[in-house]
């Protein structure tokens, strides 16, 4: 349950970190909201933080959103509060870390999801390994059955739409972003919360390119959508365009949060460039922290998986 | 499928992909997350480019058929302009795109990759930037040379280190330079020579005033920056070039550091060389900035040419430093090098080559911070 940074992988419990983070916002498309999670579970939480802040020599970081109403996050002590706003990704885990204690090469921090915390409080106070899981059903292929379901770790999909799924639909264990396709038959992956359902794509349209694009969702302002009131849209897991090569890189940086230059920490671990890559950041990310990159990419390039490959190579090296 | 691995058309696949996908979307799904996208491709990021050459496109043509009406002192029509403008045009926009076009057909086709939608702006840019009077054949040797030597060889769209367009023209400008500068070249009617405003202003007597020049050669001020002069077929009128990117910032398409990096440049350097002038200098020094940015290939160059997103610079400051060099260098090659009276091409080639290196040095602060906040802790 509690992970490292950097590469995002489970901790080994030999190491010290110099800092651990409960992950408590969750800024994702449709992500559930941890008020209603964290409702009344106060005292079970304070016993996770005060057993977590004894594997640490540095401090515990609680990273709420300044929205947060629940007393278990805004009346927690014997941790350091830190409250976050805004947009996607304001809630990830690297923006936390990055703007509260940067990680530079060779520290380790270790950050756990705030409703694990809980668990290992139970763990502690009963001597029980509690394996519910509060997750979100949420999407639009979801209508009907849209809830927080009390399940256990790993339900199948099927199980928290009433055991059938219309067809059409791309099913995936977390959300649209950083999740994954897990399809109808699949289970609700070990650290998700949600599982969230959208149309599948694919429809082709005459000219497309071309059309004013009253309908279509865009961040860039080449549609006329661009221009009107945001109002609710359907989105689906078409791709709308072919793979090209990066042509604009003006647009990468003004949607990730960290002092990353991410054109050029793409570029270095496209080339195998580790040394580079060390130099302009990797370490402190996560492929999911470009997850909006990797949206509004014109090309239809896949920036977290790159970053997840280069991440994957220093860990190898290492 | 006759274009499908192992059927006999196999090879020409690019070809099929290419209209395929310009008659109908792709409708590829995603199979990673993010598995939602955004409605942005690369066709229409480079079709509103080409959109904001509309405005330059159709002066350029009339403007063409205008100045061939006022040298054989023909009676004045706007049908009868655009007309013969179409006349002369078309075939160089025609060819551009056909030669060009095969040769990116070709290189898809042996490197087994899509044929990418950068052509679409290259070809036209290239057009643009000719002088109407180009014989068809360089027209398509020139755009050769561009795509290939500019753009494929490094690896096609997205990795090329100069601008194509501009490649091609700089090819064709030192391999045909009887075509493509001079006095007899720029106005489409056999025989017929009249010096553009820059070369006006190039040979004007020393110390004399050169905006005085340009009115006794019968330029003024309203001519040039709407484009009624002789000059390239695209790039005369400063006024469809600002229309132009008002389309480019307003969908956020261009980088407006640049634009407003080269409008700086150009006017600080003019500025200073304006300063200066007296009895003793060339009669460039005294041209005002204001001039400056409506003469020649300059608006052209700064807002369709140096805002290429693959060959300038890719950081913010990058971009501010690439277009204040490109002013810079601008003014001076117009101004204190007799050999050529235009330094717009000379100084965007020149800074596309620089712009690597202003990036690395850009990078570099970044990489210090980050040892900095390791140091201090």
């Amino acid at each position: 349950m509690i992970r490292q940074r950097p590469f995002s992988k489970v901790a080994d419990p030999h190491d010290t970190p110099k800092s651990i983070f409960i992950h408590a916002m969750n800024t994702e498309p449709l992500a559930p909201d941890l008020d209603v999670i964290l409702e009344g579970q106060q005292p079970a939480f304070q016993v996770g933080l005060h057993i977590l802040k004894k594997l640490t020599d540095g401090e515990l970081h609680l990273c709420t959103s300044g929205e947060a109403k629940s007393k278990t996050l805004t009346q927690a002590s014997g941790v350091q509060k830190h409250s976050f706003s805004g947009p996607h990704p304001a809630g990830n885990v690297s923006t936390h870390i990055h703007w509260v204690d940067p990680i530079s090469k060779g520290d380790i921090v270790w950050y756990i999801e705030a409703a694990d915390v809980l668990r290992v409080a139970r763990l502690f106070l009963e001597g029980v390994h509690v394996s519910n899981r509060i997750v979100a059903v949420t999407g639009e292929g979801a209508q009907g059955h849209h809830c927080y379901a009390n399940t256990v770790i790993g339900a199948p999909v099927r199980s928290l739409l009433g055991g059938h799924i219309p067809s059409g639909m791309r099913c995936l264990s977390g959300s649209v972003l950083a999740g994954k396709d897990v399809s109808e038959q699949g289970f609700v992956r070990f650290y998700d919360a949600q599982v969230t359902i959208i149309p599948e794509g694919g429809k082709r349209e005459f000219l497309g390119w071309l059309s004013p694009g009253i309908n279509k969702y865009s961040f860039s302002r080449l549609f006329v959508s661009s221009f009107l009131r945001e109002s609710e849209r359907s989105l689906d897991s078409d791709k709308h365009g072919s793979d090209r090569a990066i042509v604009l890189n003006g647009i990468y940086d003004s949607l990730v949060p960290l002092d990353i230059m991410t054109y050029f920490l793409v570029r270095a671990v496209l080339a195998k460039d580790i040394e580079e890559a060390e130099a302009l950041g990797i370490l402190e990310c996560d492929g999911e922290d470009f997850a909006l990159c990797s949206f509004a990419c014109p090309s239809k390039t896949d920036i977290g998986n790159i970053i997840d490959d280069g991440l994957a190579l220093i860990d190898k090296d290492e | 499928m006759l274009f499908a691995k192992g059927k006999p058309l196999a090879k020409l696949y690019p070809v099929y992909e290419a209209l395929d996908t310009f008659l109908l979307t792709p409708g590829t799904k995603t199979q990673r997350a993010p598995y939602i996208r955004d409605a942005i491709d690369l066709k229409r990021v480079m079709i509103s480019v080409v959109v904001a050459l509309f405005p330059c496109i159709v002066m350029g043509i009339y403007n063409t058929g205008y100045q061939i009406q006022m040298a054989s002192a023909a009676e004045h029509s706007w049908a009868t302009a655009f007309g013969q403008g179409l006349q002369k045009v078309l075939p160089i926009i025609l060819v551009s795109y056909a030669a060009g076009g095969f040769w990116e057909v070709l290189f898809a086709v042996v490197r087994k990759h899509e044929i990418n939608e950068g052509f679409l702006v290259t070809g036209i840019l290239y057009a643009l930037v000719l002088p109407p009077t180009i014989p068809l054949w360089q027209v398509a040797v020139g755009i050769s040379f561009g795509v290939v030597i500019g753009k494929e060889i490094f690896g096609g769209t997205g990795m090329n280190v100069l601008n194509p367009a501009l490649t091609a023209r700089a090819f064709v400008f030192f391999a045909y330079p009887a075509q493509m500068s001079g006095d007899a070249v720029f106005v489409a009617v056999d025989g017929f020579t009249r010096a553009t405003p820059l070369a006006v202003a190039a040979a004007a007597q020393r110390g004399t005033s050169a905006v005085a020049a340009l009115h006794q050669a019968g330029y003024t001020f309203q001519d040039i920056f709407l484009g009624f002069i002789p000059g390239s077929i695209g790039e005369t009128s400063t006024l469809a070039c600002l229309i132009g990117l008002a389309f480019l910032l307003i969908t956020r398409v261009a980088s407006w550091r640049i634009v407003a990096g080269c409008f700086l440049g150009l006017t600080a350097m003019s500025s200073v060389f304006y300063f200066l002038h007296g009895a003793g200098t060339l009669a460039l020094f005294s041209l005002p900035p204001h001039w400056h940015i409506a003469l020649g290939g300059f608006a052209f160059g700064a807002i369709f040419m140096a805002t290429d997103p693959v060959s300038s610079s890719a950081t913010d400051l990058g971009c501010w430093i690439y277009g204040v060099m490109i002013g810079l260098l601008v003014v001076l090659i117009r101004v204190v090098n007799p050999a050529y009276p235009e330094g717009v091409m000379l100084a965007i080639l020149f800074m596309n080559i620089f712009a690597p290196l202003i990036d690395h040095f850009v990078v570099r602060r970044n990489i210090r911070r980050r040892i900095t906040r390791a140091a201090a802790k």
